[in-house]
């Protein structure tokens, strides 16, 4: 008995794993600098931490500045979707700021291309 | 200091206060004191009119103290000023909206409860273990559900059981040890100060019980923390490397500080005063000023243990990548 609880105890940090305070991008759909030949309906955001929806987001903008995202971001555990008005061929920008749920804040952003 | 940090100090001492009170009562000061006869129950009249005030102002610190800890924290999620967070209603929307509010709202419903069971409590005379069993279940939730509103609860997939599970561990193990010292220089002082000839005897059996449940705690606390360390600092770089890690090495050397200052209680204060418990009188007597001056000792370790608990909780675990992706 002695032998299990001390082969438990000494396997308990070999289970580990790293954690995180803040939830980073992890990938996103498009993905981060990509050019795309079909304009995207959506933009998804995956991070590597579950997010606080009410306190997470993010907005699409086209190279004059006008928002082109459909409102506010749909987030389900780590990922966060934003759905898109119809995209004309151009560079736009993802900005995104996100509430992990330990409760730490991040921000970023990435641009994507839709068009050859 | 930043307020966070100061705010997450006097949180973190209150429930730890609340919870060693309750389990100091629970399973050291009952059984005890009610043991050596009823002699001493006077004593332990004493001992619960003082813990009750203790436990009162600390339940009452630490829901003032959570509410601020919320605030703050919404004024920093939303980069404004408290005042402002307060009335636009941003505070409240992370009380309602967000796993940390949940979390409070479970804690608060825990004080409110534990209030309420104390109190009756006290009206018939403490807690058997029996009695005492739902006193300090909900004690246990209001300083474990801690672990939910930090790093604790910040891992993900099933590996994030582990380290919340060792998290609550750590929390209780910390509330039981750390906090049942007040209660326990309180005690001895009771009963040093009784005209009890059987004071000795009652101290003795008073300081092994809580030595046993120390001994517990510390073992809980190295294996909880053992595990937390492998989540959230990795390896060695991470330990020497990190402003996480140093913080880290200094919690660790306040803790051995505080063991050491147990163990001599234990292996040399604790026989000489089983010594005195055949002849009662001015050495027994010293023996549980030592033991009280000692209790006090490990108390200003434990301060200081939790002031560096409180700055750990806002610094980024050594395990964490230092870039941001954009």
């Amino acid at each position: 008995m002695r032998n299990v609880i001390a082969a438990t105890i000494l396997a308990l940090p070999l289970a580990a794993g790293d954690a995180r305070a803040h939830a980073f991008l992890d990938h996103a759909e498009p993905r981060v600098g990509s050019t795309v030949q079909t304009a995207p309906r959506e933009v998804s955001l995956s991070f590597t931490q579950d997010l606080e929806p009410a306190f997470s987001g993010a907005e699409v903008r086209d190279a004059s500045g006008a928002r082109v995202d459909q409102g506010k971001a749909k987030i389900s555990g780590s990922v966060m979707h934003l759905g898109l008005k119809a995209l004309a061929p151009g560079t736009y920008k993802v900005n995104w700021h996100a509430l992990s749920v330990d409760t730490h804040t991040t921000e970023g952003s990435f641009s994507f291309r839709v068009g050859p | 200091m930043d307020p966070l940090i100061a705010v997450r100090a006097i949180h973190l001492a209150a429930t730890t206060l609340v919870a060693g009170i309750v389990f100091f009562e629970w399973l050291v000061a009952g059984p005890g004191l009610r043991g050596p006869g009823e002699l001493l129950s006077p004593i332990l009249l004493r001992f619960h009119a003082r813990t009750a005030r203790i436990l009162w102002i600390s339940l009452g610190l630490a829901v003032m103290s959570g509410a601020a800890w919320l605030s703050l924290l919404a004024a920093d999620i939303v980069d404004r000023p408290l005042l402002e967070v307060i009335a636009d209603g941003t505070a409240w929307k992370v009380f309602t909206q967000t796993r940390f509010g949940l979390d409070w709202q479970m804690r608060l419903l825990c004080a409110v409860l534990l209030g309420g069971y104390v109190q009756k409590s006290r009206r018939t005379g403490g807690f058997s273990l029996l009695s005492g069993l739902p006193a300090a279940a909900l004690a246990a939730a209001f300083i474990g559900a801690l672990a939910w509103a930090g790093h604790g609860g910040a891992t993900p997939g099933n590996t994030g059981i582990i380290h919340v599970s060792a998290d609550v561990l750590h929390l209780v193990a910390a509330g039981a040890w750390l906090g049942g010292l007040v209660p326990l220089v309180i005690l001895l002082g009771c009963v040093r100060r009784s005209d009890g000839e059987r004071r000795a005897t009652a101290a003795g059996a008073i300081c092994h019980r809580f030595s046993n449940l120390g001994i517990f705690s510390v073992g809980a606390l190295l294996v909880s923390g053992l595990t937390n360390a492998s989540f959230l600092v990795g390896d060695a770089q991470g330990l020497t490397g990190t402003s996480y890690g140093r913080l880290l090495m200094l919690k660790l050397f306040l803790f051995f500080g505080m063991v050491c200052v147990a163990a001599v209680n234990r292996q040399y204060l604790l026989p000489r005063l089983a010594s005195g418990v055949a002849a009662p009188g001015p050495d027994a007597d010293a023996q549980i000023a030592r033991l009280e001056r000692n209790a006090a000792l490990e108390i200003a370790f434990g301060i200081a243990v939790l002031v560096v608990v409180a700055m750990l909780g806002v610094a980024p675990p050594a395990t964490e990548p230092h870039v941001h992706i954009h």
